[in-house]
């Protein structure tokens, strides 16, 4: 079927609109052409479509870029964590390496058999000042055995099962631990208190305490070896019944930071060492 | 007898909150008793024999795992369900408030008993400080009671659906 005269008027017309911008942008020596008007007369639009390319072209950009960034962001945060955590692991091995090095120190200058322990549990109702250990008879730990610390007495074990021991602090009120002042020499009773840490009970009026004294322990109650560092002394005031002085002491062991002990495996009486556990020693 | 387990089940994770827990929120001597609440709960609501028995047994642990003489616990534990057994079957115990009460009469005591037999052996002497821990810690554990009995009712109610125990 034939084409109408419009039909084919406008196909003509447009197919030499093309060849003529198509021939006029070739040569780009001229002047003022067609094509140079088509495109002063298309800018506008030209410029519209453009930008919204752009716009649109950003907007895909920035947005697959903070798709990556996101991901990105959650792999750093991850690493940042896992390091902060490496950082944190390493912090509390070199601690830990510390307090061991201070424990070794402590076991090469005891003469008595030790072991070191580890403090698993605190008292369940609160109402007494003991900690559990992961060491038991089966590591040769009976009860009356005194446990230290490189800067003091902690106390001593009160109960022992296969593979754990109780331990009565020193703060705890039932503990007595015979001690002397290391400066004047005069020997009192050190017993746990629940209104202070400690008290130095029994001391001579005649006493010429002061405040810092080193109170050692006398190595009398056969329990504690002579000469353990128990604590410095607070304050002095007289005591109830006014016979005595008593003198209250801040233990050497930061008794509620402990996390290892030395458990001395004996006591003046001689050693309580069960056939088979010299490998403890 | 049913309820034993329940009992201890939440008994002993009463006293795993208190002993890895409460230790680091409260100073050591006032953190709130758990598992005494759970003895007064199974007093008050459970059947009595299995109380007793969950009672002597929840003790017998809190006298291991702590430093009180072997049997301490225990027995205050057991006089706790003989005292709250029978308020249960003379009186109507029913809500919040009468729990309340009841807990900070048996706590109450229950310390007095601890500190005294403490000053019985000659351990302590009565200082101050006693008191004032005596009664902190008995506020302490009952104000516990407000967030534990809730949620021991309900787990009560969904324990006793999926066993039968009434």
């Amino acid at each position: 079927m034939f084409r109408s005269i419009r039909d084919v008027t406008a196909a003509v017309v447009l197919l030499s609109l093309g060849i003529i911008l198509l021939f006029s942008s070739i040569d780009k020596s001229q002047g003022w052409t067609f094509a140079g008007f088509v495109y002063s007369a298309f800018k506008p639009i030209d410029q519209t479509v453009t930008f919204f390319q752009q716009k649109a072209g950003e907007i895909f950009r920035s947005y697959f870029w903070l798709v990556g960034v996101g991901e990105e962001n959650r792999l750093l945060t991850e690493e940042v964590r896992r390091l902060r955590t490496e950082i944190v692991t390493l912090k509390e091995k070199d601690l830990e390496n510390k307090r061991l090095k201070k424990i070794l120190t402590l076991k090469s200058k005891l003469d008595y058999p030790t072991l070191v322990a580890q403090i698993i549990g605190e008292d369940a109702s609160g109402l007494f000042r003991t900690v559990l250990i992961n060491k038991g008879t089966t590591d040769g730990v009976f009860p009356d055995m005194a446990v230290t610390v490189p800067e003091g007495i902690v106390g001593k074990i009160v109960r022992s099962s296969g593979t754990m021991a109780q331990v009565a602090m020193i703060t705890d009120p039932s503990m007595s631990v015979d001690c002397r002042v290391e400066r004047t020499r005069d020997r009192g009773l050190l017993t746990g208190s629940y209104s202070y840490s400690c008290v130095l009970q029994y001391l001579n009026k005649e006493v010429k305490l002061q405040k810092g004294d080193l109170v050692v322990t006398s190595g009398l109650d056969g329990i504690f070896p002579k000469g353990m560092v128990a604590g410095t002394i607070d304050s002095i005031r007289s005591s109830e019944h006014g016979l005595f002085v008593e003198a209250t002491v801040t233990p050497g062991a930061k008794i509620s930071e402990l996390e290892e002990v030395v458990v001395i495996l004996g006591t003046q009486g001689g050693f309580s060492m069960e056939p088979g556990q010299e490998r403890n020693r | 007898m049913k309820d034993i387990p329940f009992f201890l089940l939440t008994g002993l994770g009463c006293l795993v909150i208190q002993c890895a827990i409460l230790n680091h929120i409260f100073p050591m001597e006032l953190k709130p008793d758990l598992t005494l609440l759970v003895v007064v709960w199974t007093g008050l609501n459970g059947e009595y024999v299995s109380g007793l028995l969950s009672a002597f047994l929840l003790g017998l642990t809190q006298d291991l795992l702590s430093g009180a003489p072997l049997g301490l616990f225990s027995a205050v534990y057991v006089a706790t369900v003989i005292f709250t057994g029978y308020v249960s079957d003379n009186f109507h115990v029913e809500g919040l408030g009468t729990s309340f009460a009841i807990t900070l009469l048996v706590s109450l005591v229950s310390f007095c008993v601890v500190f005294t037999s403490r000053w019985f052996a000659g351990h302590v002497t009565l200082e101050p400080e006693i008191v004032k821990i005596i009664l902190v810690k008995t506020i302490l554990t009952s104000l516990s009671l407000i967030m534990l009995k809730p949620m021991l009712d309900k787990a009560w109610k969904g324990y006793s659906r999926i066993v039968g125990a009434t």
